[in-house]
């Protein structure tokens, strides 16, 4: 009989759960901003070799170093924040690879790094001609129309992968394209 | 590390020393004498060290017994040597040392650059004589976020690693950027540095005794995203912080004078990512009271608390696995183009002569999941395929309209979960003699609890005690029986699918008062480990799951003072309704080493929950233990009623 009151109390005072309301997250559609000017960096030791011209000789391996692993504050400051030489310190998931040290530019360094950590999900929303990776992707490579940016990595989804293209070489195949669509090269800023 | 723990072990000896030297020391430097030109200086100065304010910047906490001492581990976060316990010596220290040429922290910086928030916070409350200096590394550090407002994020649990059980919880930190995406602002989390060699075991006995550093790591958003929603198939939930940028800048310089200088010990169950995360959201909210918990800080606990706060969070926003979003996309297949899709992922059909988008998007969105896993043959056996359904996938362009895709369920929002502190009564009949129960628990979740806000279908539960009193019967005396005492409980159940064939699993470590022998009040310790499958019955919300369970006991009860033997465990688990589950359970247990008794026994349960709110529970069970003998059977009906807070 207590127990039963006990139970009436419960139900009389419990309230009702659930009760949050969730407000969806507003997304800025907006132009991006003018992004900064970029700053051209001279590759030290290894040049490039092989594939696209321009693009340095690196399997994926080395960039990856930035991303898999948390940068703590310490570690980003002191690393420095020139440019984006990569020391080889160990290969991505797969064991060391063997990395060499490249530079890219500043401005490369965002969309390098953005290639190498989103290369799956990448490969994906390319071919499929939308998705908010690939959104951000063009953001990284000064890109506002996003939507232009979609419909050319789709039309060109062979040429930029071809089925065993590195996520750095894929980047440099983005960038070409770019400049090759006259719509997109003069709205990128790559 | 080592001598991060040894600074803590010398606070008893710092207690003391403030104790006997309140402000003797007290420096002066010209920044300080014209501060205190005024009479009621000391007053003022006293004010400003137990402000509310100084206190939370410097992570001082008063315990129970009234000591107050800062979370903060490294000795080079405060400038006076009575810092870490007395907030007035360490205000006083700091003020001098702004205007001292010293050189402090990791980065070798200025007192102002070293500790910024500090500085401004110092200079404006006591109108310090002191010329700003250029900061170049803290406003890199700065710009590098951009900062407008920050997102409170949760990922939810992922039980394949011990460390990650109970979910994790980091701040994004979005940028002012115009047309922003949310991918590309940064991450800011709070995380044990754990060496890449420190296995399993030494794992959790560092975590639990704080052998590790807490650090903070800025990581761009888009490579946690890939790491929680993509390699290990988490949902992440973020909650938008009513926090303006002044605030945000506040908790950047906190968390700049906290990494630049010190440390805090990592501890698995109060001074966590999660812990250490609300710290700083009190620091951009003086108003906000979030770390009151003791004992144990759980993730989706400082989601609560933040929740809790009226008007702290301006909006909520779902990412959903990997995982579910390919069976989202699987489930909207029709017959024809299910039957298609086997055909492709079996090698049968070309993905070349397809013209169904849909079709091809679900062939591609299944491989790039389980290319997620890393098995690296596997991924180099379906690598062309995948390509060549790309391939294929493009060429089609962009297509009309995508296949309508039924919503996801949104149920594993961590707000929504019920508390994780037990407390219960309960009131049935043991045999034929009525019973009265308490039960206490710690945490966390068990597989009859609503899963609203958890991982469905799992448990995990930590110490607790039921204590059973049965009242004077007869001859026999009133007793008061200790029914259970939880050490762990852990059971993941993972129903197969038509894809997947993971492995269910349980683990049990209790003491407990066993039922099939014929003693009342005797107790047996017991370990018990399963493994098994489970099966998906006609929709999500019903399953049945058989396990193989190795049971071992030891206890004075039993002929040679322990028993051990298989056991097969079976049940049915259905959750009709969100807030209803019903569980028959069917345990066939054999005990190998009995000879002058049965061998086996048969133990079934039938129990039902009704979960009322996040606090109130209601539970009815009927148990039912027989030995597969002559000897009595035994049996008991209970009904209880849980709060949990």
């Amino acid at each position: 009989m207590k127990l039963f009151t006990i139970v009436l109390l419960a139900l009389a005072l419990a309230p009702a759960a659930n009760a949050q309301t969730a407000t969806p997250k507003k997304k800025h559609k907006a132009a991006a901003a003018a992004a900064p000017a970029p700053k051209p960096v001279a590759a030290p030791d290894e040049g490039p070799s092989g594939g696209v011209p321009g693009e340095p000789d690196i399997d994926g391996c080395g960039l990856g170093w930035q991303v898999t692993n948390s940068q703590t504050i310490i570690g980003a400051i002191t690393r420095g924040t020139t440019n984006g030489t990569v020391p080889p310190t160990f290969g991505m998931t797969s064991g060391s690879l063997g990395c060499k040290k490249v530079s890219f530019t500043v401005r490369d360094k965002a969309g390098a790094v953005y290639a190498v950590s989103n290369f799956d999900s990448l490969r994906l929303e390319m071919a499929e001609g939308r998705g908010e990776v690939l959104d951000a992707f063009a953001r990284t490579m000064g890109c506002s129309d996003t939507a232009a940016f979609d419909r050319m990595t789709q039309k060109n989804y062979g040429t930029i992968l071809d089925g065993n293209t590195t996520p750095v070489r894929m980047f440099f195949k983005v960038k070409q394209q770019i400049q090759l669509d006259p719509k997109l090269a003069t709205s990128c800023a790559v | 590390m080592l001598r991060g723990k040894m600074m803590c072990r010398g606070e008893l000896l710092a207690v003391l020393l403030t104790v006997l030297l309140p402000v003797l020391l007290s420096p002066m430097s010209p920044a300080f004498a014209a501060a205190s030109s005024s009479d009621n200086a000391d007053a003022r100065i006293d004010q400003l060290a137990h402000s509310k304010y100084w206190l939370r910047l410097l992570h001082y906490k008063t315990s129970w017994f009234g000591h107050t001492r800062s979370l903060v581990d490294g000795p080079e976060f405060f400038f006076s040597p009575q810092g870490k316990t007395d907030p007035r010596a360490e205000l006083v220290a700091t003020v001098a040392a702004f205007s001292k040429d010293l050189k402090v922290g990791r980065l070798k910086q200025t007192p102002q650059c070293a500790f910024p928030e500090r500085y401004r916070f110092l200079k404006a409350e006591l109108h310090l004589n002191v010329k700003d200096q250029e900061c170049v590394q803290l406003a890199e550090f700065l710009k590098s976020f951009n900062a407008k407002s920050a997102t409170l994020v949760f990922s939810s649990a992922y039980p394949n690693s011990p460390g990650s059980m109970f979910g994790h919880t980091f701040l994004r930190i979005n940028t002012a950027t115009a047309g922003k995406n949310d991918l590309l602002d940064q991450g800011l989390s709070f995380a044990a540095a754990v060496p890449k060699d420190d296995g399993g075991l030494t794992f959790a006995v560092k975590g639990l005794l704080g052998g590790y550093i807490g650090q903070f790591a800025r990581v761009p958003y888009y490579a946690k995203v890939n790491e929680y929603l993509n390699s290990e198939s988490r949902d992440l939930w973020e909650y938008d912080l009513s926090l303006n940028t002044e605030e945000v800048r506040r908790m950047l310089m906190n968390a700049w004078e906290l990494e630049t200088n010190s440390w805090f010990d990592y501890f698995f169950f109060d001074e966590n990512c999660a812990y250490v995360l609300l710290s700083l959201l009190e620091v951009a909210k003086p108003d906000w009271d979030l770390t009151g918990f003791a004992i144990y800080v759980i993730p989706g606990e400082t989601v609560k608390a933040v929740t809790r706060i009226a008007g702290a969070v301006t909006g909520v926003k779902f990412r959903p696995s990997l995982r579910k979003k390919m069976y989202q996309r699987l489930a909207a297949l029709d017959g024809r183009q299910r039957e298609l899709f086997f055909k492709v992922i079996h090698g049968e059909l070309q993905p070349s002569g397809l013209a169904d988008a849909n079709l091809l998007e679900s062939v591609a969105s299944y491989l790039n999941y389980e290319k997620q896993k890393g098995d690296q043959q596997a991924t180099l056996k379906q690598a062309p395929l995948l390509q060549a359904t790309l391939v294929r996938r493009s060429e089609l362009g962009a297509t009309e309209v995508a296949q309508s895709l039924a919503p996801i369920r949104e149920d594993t929002r961590p707000d929504l979960g019920h508390e994780t502190y037990r407390l219960g009564t309960s009131t049935g009949l043991q045999r034929t003699s009525l019973f009265q129960e308490l039960n206490f628990k710690f945490a966390f979740h068990d597989l009859l609890n609503n899963d609203l806000g958890y991982m469905k279908f799992s448990q995990i539960d930590f110490p607790g005690a039921t204590l059973r009193f049965l009242p004077q019967s007869g001859t026999r005396p009133g007793v008061i029986n200790v029914e259970q005492v939880q050490g762990l409980a852990l059971a993941s159940l993972f129903p197969m699918t038509f894809l997947e064939r993971r492995p269910s699993w349980r683990f049990n470590l209790d003491y407990y008062s066993p039922k099939d022998l014929t003693c009342t009040t005797c107790h047996l310790g017991r370990a018990e480990v399963g493994a098994g499958a489970t099966l998906e019955l006609f929709s999500p919300d019903y399953i049945a799951y058989a396990l193989g369970v190795l049971d071992f006991e030891v206890g004075s009860a039993v002929r040679m003072g322990y028993r051990w033997g298989p056991k097969i465990q079976a049940a049915l688990l259905l959750n009709p309704h969100p807030r209803y589950k019903m569980q028959l359970a069917c345990d066939l247990a054999s005990d190998l080493l009995q000879t002058d008794r049965p061998r086996g026994y048969l133990e079934m349960e039938w129990n039902h929950s009704l979960s009322l709110s996040q606090a109130w529970e209601l539970r009815a069970g009927l148990k039912f233990v027989g030995p597969l003998s002559a000897l009595a059977s035994y049996y008991e009906e209970k009904l209880t009623l849980n709060y949990y807070f």
